[in-house]
């Protein structure tokens, strides 16, 4: 049987990332996009003392992750299901006696909408704290996204004057340049790491180890060690001492370069705040809380130890016996020892 | 003075202001007429910056990022001070957050960006030019009432965004 001889394809996800490749290193529109954050900062200041609720919003960090992801999903879906009925619809939804998906298109398709402006409002609060090149590739995904979400909104109003064929056209269109989009997104969040939680290598050692002298720290002060390899920033507030992890989870920022604003340890780039006893985002960027770890002080010695399964079971003892006695723990899942 | 110098200067009057401006009593045309003083040659560090230094250490791009995301968060938390009264018991927290954040920015631009780390190997002609260009700037812009009027009106319009 003769075979016939084919040219040396490169494989498609190889191209593709060349493409990303190449947009992240476009640095003629790092001006732009700081021009933008600039307008968008402003926006963002002049909702005054609501400002921190709207933006935490946005940022997930009510959920524990950014909400862009979850919502950008839900808009995927529902376009690509006004697809499938237009596509439906010019085919068999011609026939008698089939159901009206023609109707049901423009209803996805505006819910389409609704989602991929939710989209827009979570994605450009997350993007504008990126950096480099994942700044510029956010910048064009975005870019993409409103073109797409522009083609949407005139296919709706095709749809609404009996067009049909000009809004599934349009949509079609859009949904093309959304599926390409998606592929900048995903590159961002798999390649690239933004939103997901940066804070490193967490801390497992079960048993208590001392790490520094309680004297060698002062009040609203931060101090790093090591324990096991892995980075620990130790703080004092008015509330005890306590132990987190040594990169802030947004974008991995040394925290042992913030400070401690008011009980919050302030991340130095982006200036999420966290509390320094439990580690819990008080204000974003970052979307997830900082690891922290459990902390004593024993014998003038601050001790620390990490949440590993295998803990020796702890001294029983409350909060208040452990103030009483000079000694406040903080940790992951509210752990006391 | 090269580069290095003028941006430590800055540094060190910027604080300066910021000390002066924290221990005038809040509410006070004092406490206003430094406020004004500290915004404006504020605004003249992050124009030389961004307009000036930062481009030249281009290579430094992820410091730079860095740095831009920096007076972000000062900007941030400048709108935070504006807009908290005089009368509240956060005015003066706020003040000193906003110089808490500055003073983080300024020591991490001198150890990182001051000089800037390799591949960037700027010769002293090259430092002292930049210095100049970025002098000449400052000059300007302390003499443009373009400056003084944008400044106040930023200010006065995150002041209003309660």
């Amino acid at each position: 049987m003769a075979t016939r001889r084919r040219g040396k394809r490169r494989p498609v996800s190889q191209s593709m990332a060349e493409v990303v490749e190449r947009i992240g290193q476009q640095e003629w529109l790092d001006r732009p996009s700081y021009r933008l954050e600039n307008v968008l900062s402003f926006g963002y200041n002049a909702l005054g003392g609501a400002r921190n609720r709207v933006t935490n919003l946005l940022n997930g960090v009510w959920l524990g992750h950014p909400v862009h992801p979850p919502l950008a999903s839900l808009a995927s879906g529902v376009l690509g299901t006004t697809v499938a009925l237009d596509a439906y619809q010019g085919t068999v939804g011609r026939r008698d006696g089939s159901i009206d998906a023609a109707h049901l298109a423009q209803h996805a398709l505006a819910l389409g909408i609704l989602a991929n402006l939710g989209a827009a409002a979570t994605g450009v609060t997350d993007w504008q704290h990126t950096h480099e090149a994942d700044r510029r590739v956010g910048l064009v995904h975005g870019m993409l996204n409103l073109s797409a979400t522009a083609l949407y909104v005139w296919s709706w109003t095709q749809r609404r004057q009996g067009r049909q064929l000009r809004a599934a056209v349009g949509s079609g269109v859009g949904y093309a340049i959304s599926l390409s989009s998606g592929y900048l997104g995903g590159h961002l969040v798999f390649a690239s790491g933004i939103g997901m939680d940066q804070s490193g290598k967490r801390l497992e050692t079960a048993t208590w180890t001392p790490v520094l002298s309680q004297d060698a720290l002062p009040e609203n002060e931060l101090h790093r060690t090591e324990v096991d390899g892995v980075g620990v920033v130790l703080c004092r507030t008015e509330e005890g001492v306590s132990a987190v992890a040594e990169f802030c989870p947004h974008l991995a920022a040394p925290m042992i370069d913030g400070w401690i604003d008011r009980g919050r340890i302030v991340c130095p780039w982006h200036g999420s705040q966290f509390d320094a006893q439990t580690g819990d985002v008080v204000r974003g960027p970052a979307a997830a809380p900082l690891p922290c770890y459990e902390a004593r002080t024993r014998n003038g010695m601050i001790e620390v130890r990490g949440s590993g399964r295998d803990a020796a079971p702890a001294e029983a003892c409350s909060v208040d016996e452990l103030r009483s006695a000079g000694e406040i723990c903080s940790g992951d899942e509210g752990m006391i020892a | 003075m090269n580069a290095y110098d003028v941006l430590r200067e800055h540094h060190k009057l910027l604080h300066h202001l910021g000390e002066q401006m924290i221990t005038a009593p809040p509410g006070s045309a004092e406490r206003q007429e430094r406020t004004q003083e500290l915004l404006i040659e504020f605004d003249i560090h992050m124009r030389i910056e961004d307009d000036v230094y930062y481009p030249a250490l281009a290579a430094a791009s992820t410091l730079i990022a860095i740095a831009h995301a920096e007076h972000r968060q000062i900007y941030d938390q400048l709108a935070v001070a504006l807009r908290t009264s005089p009368k509240s018991p956060d005015y003066q927290p706020e003040w000193e957050s906003f110089l808490t954040v500055l003073s983080a920015h300024a020591e991490e631009e001198e150890r990182d960006l001051i000089p800037p780390p390799a591949p960037i190997d700027l010769s002293d002609e090259e430092l002292d030019y930049l210095g100049r260009e970025m002098s000449l700037r400052m000059d300007q812009l302390r003499e443009s009432a373009f400056e003084k009027f944008h400044v106040k009106a930023r200010a006065a319009l995150l002041r209003c965004f309660l």
